[in-house]
């Protein structure tokens, strides 16, 4: 079976010094896998090589059967911090129809079936309510929605989530998380998160990045559903292995 | 030929059609916080007029040659380099206006009037300057029909835009160079120390009201309008300098917007009855 995601010998500097060195994983369609690690461990880094925001310094990295850069349409993607000003003339469906737009779209109008399932996108993260709102007036938790509605709206076969609920509230989190389980049949997710014992009972695989070395990405920690009884050990035993 | 046509209504045209560049090159200014860039770009040009003086051609095409070297040079300076933009606008803006002042100095039995670069004359606009505009509008407004959701996608979030394909490096360098011929082709009214207002103030008075980019382009456009022809009748009325007319009633117009502005927001806040 085509892999989503592969990487051999991966490497990457920004500078001088390398963030990430020698990954190699394997994500397989309809794994929903956690990516855990400390601070500056590199899991933005390597969200940003997956969708081909930055490139490899070494090694190989395929998503979705090709070179990142050519994956791009087919990923949703929701970025750990939004930088966007807060005064940008933009509204909330229009930042859903990112997700829609691709670069031969020439003109200023929408396709009607297009603004519709902008219009879904925002119903199915309950807030279709804010889709006329200037987006910069929103709260933090309202743009994380909203953001997460762009990367859905495409129905797109890699989600790729970094902290994706650090401002939602509780109840607004466990139904996100709900939603992405029912996602997960039919997409692959991979999300960034500092939860580990929150997500256990979401996710089949943790992969853990450690600073500049990948800790266990080789051999990522096969979580079986079934074993979730003494899932509370083995949280614990991954913290450590993490450096958590 | 340029006195066949009535002073007012040349002055009007001239209001016109540089507010409409003015709006829609302000609204890119804006949004995506280039008002510095802009103004050290503005400042830098002087290098261009003043070479275009010394060797005795069109200063007009000294000024574009500067403001896209300009360009040029701070985005190899930023991305090749390394180097901080903001240094290197402070660099080119000095050095443009230094380079200037040596070639006007230089140029043998010249006695350029420094003051209408600096600060333009709106009778020192001819009617060449007008066309330019008009085509310069003509190519903003049709690219900003056809490309609209690509400018408010890259605008608002270039990374996203970079993620889904979009040739974001090459707009940003697109969505510069527009900003410097607008600047080029502006200065010949309210002049090069003047033009960023000119570019910022109406932009930033409509991003008030505006919940949509194309809206604030349009929004911009009428106030630069506006602006511009109010400051240019009081200045043909009391005999006062165009440009700077020009940039106080801007800078009025912007005091007034923001006023309005906190109406709107107490009345919708007021308790009903
Ligand atoms: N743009 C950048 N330029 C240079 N170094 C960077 C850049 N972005 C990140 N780094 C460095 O790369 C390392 C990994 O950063 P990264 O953002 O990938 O960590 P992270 O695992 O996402 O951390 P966090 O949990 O805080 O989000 C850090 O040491 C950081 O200092
Ligand atoms: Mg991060």
């Amino acid at each position: 079976m085509e892999k989503v995601l592969e990487s051999r010998g991966l490497w990457f500097a920004y500078d001088d010094d390398y963030v990430l060195e020698d990954i190699s994983v394997s994500v397989d369609r309809s794994d929903f896998v956690a990516i855990v690690g400390p601070n500056g461990g590199g899991k933005t880094t390597l969200v940003k090589l997956i969708t081909g925001l930055l490139q490899p310094t070494m090694g190989t990295l395929t998503v979705l059967g090709g070179p990142p850069a050519k994956a791009g349409s087919r990923i949703g993607y929701v970025p750990q911090f939004s930088t966007m000003d807060a005064s940008f003339p933009i509204t909330v469906l229009e930042v859903v129809l990112q997700g829609l737009f691709h670069k031969s779209m020439i003109g200023p109008a929408w396709k009607r079936d297009a603004v519709e399932q902008g219009l879904r996108s925002l119903e199915q993260l309950g807030i279709a309510d804010l889709a006329g709102r200037h987006f910069g007036q929103l709260s933090g938790g309202q743009k994380q929605r909203t953001l997460l509605a762009r990367a859905l709206v495409s129905s797109p076969e890699l989600l790729i989530l970094d902290e994706p609920t650090s401002s939602v509230d509780i109840a607004v989190e466990e139904d996100i998380y709900e939603l992405f389980k029912e996602l997960n049949s039919v997409m692959t997710i991979l999300l960034v998160t500092h939860d580990i014992t929150f997500v256990s009972s979401y996710v089949n695989k943790v992969m853990c990045l450690n600073r500049r070395s990948a800790c266990h990405a080789t051999e990522e920690i096969a979580l079986e559903r079934e074993r979730i009884a003494p899932y509370g050990h083995k949280v614990t035993e991954i913290r450590h292995q993490c450096g958590l | 030929m340029d006195s066949v046509i009535p002073l007012y209504l040349f002055t009007f045209t001239a209001a016109l059609l540089s507010g409409i560049a003015a709006g829609i090159a302000g609204t890119f200014v804006v949004t995506r916080r280039l008002a510095v860039m802009s103004g050290g770009l503005a400042h830098a040009v002087l290098g261009g007029i003043g070479l275009a003086v010394f060797l005795s051609f069109e200063p007009l095409w000294g000024a574009l040659a500067a403001a896209l070297l300009f360009v040029l040079i701070l985005v190899l300076g930023k991305n090749r380099l390394g180097e901080r933009e903001d240094t290197v606008i402070a660099a080119l803006w000095s050095l443009g206006m230094a380079l200037g002042v040596l070639f006007i100095s230089l140029t043998p039995g010249y006695t350029v009037d420094l003051l209408s670069y600096l600060f333009g004359n709106i009778l020192l606009v001819t009617a060449k300057n007008l066309f330019a505009l008009a085509i310069l509008d003509l190519f903003l407004i049709l690219g900003v029909v056809l490309f609209k959701k690509h400018i408010l996608y890259v605008s608002f979030d270039e990374e996203y835009s970079a993620m889904r394909g979009l040739p974001v490096n090459l707009m940003s360098l697109l969505f510069l160079g527009v900003i410097a011929v607008t600047i080029v082709l502006l200065t010949r009214i309210v002049g090069l120390v003047l033009v960023i207002a000119l570019l910022a103030l109406p932009a930033s008075a409509a991003n008030l009201f505006s919940r949509h980019l194309t809206s604030m382009m349009i929004l911009a456009s009428l106030f630069a309008v506006l602006f511009n022809s109010a400051g240019l009748g009081i200045s043909y009325l009391l005999n006062l300098p165009s440009g700077a007319m020009i940039i106080i009633v801007s800078a009025a117009g912007y005091g007034a917007a923001r006023a309005v502005r906190v109406l709107m927001k107490r009345k919708r806040e007021a308790p009903e009855g």
